[in-house]
């Protein structure tokens, strides 16, 4: 009688356990992969139409980074390192691989100037633009950050910090690389190491 | 110590006009442009459309200096700018002033400090010079021509910048 009880005690925990173990390591993964499904359908605009990670080729890799048209010196810095690492990129890689710069000031920002803006660094290179709540899905997917800072004393009256990250993925919208750099060379070194990798 | 004249400047000494061979001016040369103050590598970043751009000098400064302002004809708002990384977040504001220890070369360079040029008047396009005054807080104002340079060009660090010319430029013979 007070062995069966305690057996029924006791394999009642062990169920209890398994089911919350259970939801515990499988709950998080599934809320990412919803997250990152989500992420890849994220909808914007770009100059020749609408733009989604979802729409790249299986084979194809975007290198994603936030920024801004009226971004003075880091968004330039970034392209120009961009540029220069890109062109260096055997031709083959740089037909996989689509740099795209995306506005975290989509309601400040002129879009066809800000579309304009990054095939100055390279033809190849795009900026897109969509509601705040897109972007801001993208900027959570990618665990970057940004926020809009007043400057009254100052001429610009504000600006956007924001993170400085490049982020690799694909159109599956995983983060397969971040980097944080402004060297050319390093960012070269690294996508040649990361394609280097991929069959 | 008295106020220091403006002494005009020798353009080409320090400059030479083509592209190619600033390269090779920027690290090695300088041009004294008062009694106490030398600069090197005055340049600013083409722009456009976005009416807005930075400007980059070093500066070297033979006795403490503080760099308080820029003037230009050319912009509604100069201003001097640093940027810093807080919170995992490039941020950059305006300050107050740029300290010049005597007798080291400050950078002003892109991803760092810099002058701000807000709401251009016009375009600025690369090959074209632009003078921009700067002034100090002993009253010392300084016009200084910078060029204007195309929006992919990176200067280079002094550790690879022998590389770089060579694998960028070619060869235009040493």
């Amino acid at each position: 009688m007070t062995m069966s009880r305690l057996l029924l005690i006791t394999s009642t925990i062990l169920l209890a356990l398994l089911v919350a173990n259970t939801l515990w390591i499988f709950r998080p993964g599934q809320i990412a992969a919803a997250k990152q499904a989500s992420a890849a359908e994220v909808e914007l605009e770009s100059a020749i139409g609408s733009w989604q990670l979802a729409s790249l080729e299986p084979e194809q890799y975007a290198l994603i980074f936030f920024g801004y048209h009226r971004c003075p010196d880091i968004c330039p810095l970034t392209l120009a390192h961009l540029g220069r690492a890109y062109q260096q990129l055997p031709i083959d890689l740089q037909d996989r691989l689509q740099v795209v710069m995306v506005s975290v000031d989509p309601r400040l920002d002129d879009w066809q100037e800000l579309f304009a803006y990054p095939p100055l660094f390279h033809p190849s290179f795009k900026a897109v633009a969509g509601e705040t709540e897109q972007v801001d899905q993208l900027v959570a997917h990618f665990e970057a950050f940004y926020r809009v800072v007043d400057l009254p004393s100052s001429g610009l009256g504000y600006a956007i910090d924001h993170s400085p990250g490049l982020y690799l993925t694909n159109h599956r919208a995983e983060r397969l690389l971040t980097l944080v750099s402004d060297d050319s060379h390093y960012l070269l070194t690294e996508l040649k190491t990361f394609f280097g990798d991929q069959p | 110590m008295n106020k220091l004249a403006i002494i005009p400047l020798l353009l080409g000494l320090g400059w030479p006009v083509l592209a190619d061979e600033q390269h090779h001016a920027e690290h090695h040369s300088s041009t004294q442009i008062s009694q106490s103050i030398e600069f090197r590598h005055a340049w600013v970043r083409a722009a456009g459309e976005q009416q807005i751009t930075a400007a980059f000098v070093q500066l070297r400064s033979a006795e403490d200096k503080q760099l308080v302002a820029v003037h230009s004809d050319l912009a509604e708002f100069n201003e001097v700018h640093t940027h810093s990384m807080v919170d995992g977040m490039m941020q950059m504001r305006e300050i107050s002033h740029i300290d010049l220890p005597a007798n080291q070369w400050v950078n002003l360079q892109p991803g760092g400090l810099h002058l701000m040029l807000i709401n251009l008047q016009r375009e600025l396009t690369p090959g074209e010079e632009i003078p921009l005054q700067l002034l100090f807080a002993d009253g010392e104002q300084l016009s200084l021509p910078f060029q204007v340079m195309e929006r992919t060009y990176l200067p280079e660090a002094e550790h690879h910048s022998e590389h770089d010319t060579e694998m960028h430029h070619g060869h235009h013979g040493h």
